[in-house]
């Protein structure tokens, strides 16, 4: 499903006009951005929880060249489906 | 920070900017994540333009063993959520170790290396002490008190010097009691070595200063031979005094005792360059330390110590003034401080902690920026202070 089919389906069924849906998404998601960017847990009950955490750095080797390679730490969005959410999608 | 967001939390920010109700705000935000776990179900994936990408994955069935009774059980096969945040989030939130890149490493880089470099350090100490199996106790203080003079060059006669004082040690509770046994220049020369740090320690001096004492402590020695005195100060009062041409009391063995005296200190003078230009020893300054308390243990104690305390009053302003000397450390910090970087100033609703998260890739360090500015309360910053920010290494 693309933005645009999902974004359809939220006007249908919060009957607001598509404009103001438009809006209030990207004002959501903007919101959401920062405080990820502000390190924050975001949990959202009967979803799941949105957190950065922090990777280490490491050393890989590429199995077909065997190049040794070091992979700087770094900042990751996670996303852990909640329970219910699990249940839902394999229901 | 880090604080846990909720559904509400979020929508305020709609009560605030598009002035909508708090009950709706909440039903919004509410409605959005119900719509996007049931597209999710239904189409199994789901774009989110600002967020990423949701996608379910198949599992198969596959088998495992309970832990508790090792039974083998099966898992069925199952859809998981995987969640791909979009280019322009992930950038965002990774923004602290943006200028980090992939390294190629190099064929034959041991990484091992790193960890173990400190322990090479100690067999490099242990190296230099068993050069002189002669003197089994002393070796270690000695030859970290006169620096390196074994391999510094190999004269016997360094050895015979050494050899002596394991016996002199065990009776020896104060220095006169040794003027009749053999070696009474080398106790003299040690009396001397004694009174001259601890003149050179009031005086704190610095290395022209001691060269010149190490000049003075040949006269002084050659006066104390002549003078045959006991007492190892008198001779340094007259310290400016001559080159020893007065005839002393014990003529029989002035000479010789000259001589052996020229030969000791000739010795002493070697070694004590050898250790200030560090000719052979690169590291030694942690194992003067700990050959200092070893020392201050042992009965002889005073006078050696002094005399490596002199030692390392002298090699001290070789190093360069270390920078982070001149900064409050981080009690155990993994870093130190060796300089400002920058500053910035406190802007409303920054925190030390976001600070030290932009600057520096962690909210861990905003410890540093912490002791560097030395707040009294770090909870209380006033407005438009220029927070120094510490450059670390």
């Amino acid at each position: 499903m693309t933005n645009k089919e999902f974004i359809n389906r939220l006007i249908r069924e919060s009957g607001m006009p598509s404009k103001e849906v438009n809006e209030l998404t990207s004002t959501l998601l903007g919101e959401i951005e920062k405080r990820l960017v502000d390190e924050d847990f975001i949990v959202i009950p009967e979803f799941g929880t949105f957190e950065v955490k922090k990777k280490l750095e490491r050393v890989v080797v590429n199995p077909v060249t065997k190049q040794k390679m070091l992979i700087p730490p770094k900042m990751v969005v996670t996303f852990k489906p909640s329970g219910s959410l699990k249940q839902k999608i394999n229901a | 920070m880090e604080n846990k967001i909720s559904v509400s939390e979020l929508a305020e920010i709609f009560v605030k900017e598009k002035k909508l109700t708090k009950a709706r705000a909440n039903k919004f935000v509410r409605l959005f994540f119900e719509v996007l776990g049931d597209s999710l179900a239904r189409e199994k994936t789901v774009k989110v333009k600002g967020l990423g990408t949701f996608k379910l994955i198949d599992v198969a069935d596959r088998e495992s063993v309970n832990v508790n009774t090792a039974e083998r059980i099966l898992i069925e096969g199952h859809s998981k959520i995987s969640f791909t945040p979009e280019a322009s989030l992930r950038d965002r939130v990774n923004k602290p170790f943006a200028a980090f890149e992939t390294v190629i490493l190099n064929e034959g880089i041991d990484l091992d290396v790193m960890t173990r470099l400190p322990k090479d350090e100690d067999s490099t100490e242990d190296l230099m002490s068993p050069e002189q199996p002669v003197v089994p106790v002393e070796i270690t203080e000695e030859s970290a008190v006169d620096e390196t003079p074994a391999s510094a060059d190999s004269d016997q006669s360094v050895i015979s010097t050494l050899a002596t004082v394991p016996d002199d040690l065990a009776e020896r509770t104060c220095c006169d009691e040794q003027i009749n046994t053999l070696k009474v220049e080398e106790e003299r020369v040690e009396n001397l070595e004694v009174t001259i740090p601890q003149e050179e320690s009031e005086q704190t001096v610095p290395a022209e200063e001691a060269e010149v004492e190490v000049e003075d402590k040949g006269d002084a020695v050659e006066n104390d031979v002549e003078d045959g005195g006991e007492d190892a100060v008198a001779p340094l009062s007259a310290l400016s005094g001559g080159d020893g041409t007065k005839l002393p009391s014990d003529k029989s063995n002035v000479w010789k005792h000259v001589l052996r005296a020229c030969v000791v200190l000739l010795l002493m003078a070697l070694s004590y360059f050898a250790g200030y230009y560090r000719w052979l020893c690169p590291v030694c300054d942690d194992v003067k330390v700990v050959q200092k308390e070893k020392v201050s243990k042992k009965g002889e104690a005073d006078a050696r110590k002094q005399e490596s305390a002199q030692k390392d009053k002298v090699q001290e302003p070789a190093p360069r003034p270390r920078p982070e000397d001149q900064y409050a450390q981080v009690p155990g910090g993994k870093y130190l401080i060796i300089g400002t970087k920058g500053t910035r100033e406190m802007k409303v609703g920054d925190t030390l902690y976001k600070m030290a998260r932009e600057e520096y890739g962690d909210k861990e360090f905003a410890k540093y920026i912490i002791v560097h500015n030395n707040f009294a309360n770090p909870d209380v910053i006033p407005l438009g202070y220029e927070v120094k920010l510490p450059l670390l290494k």
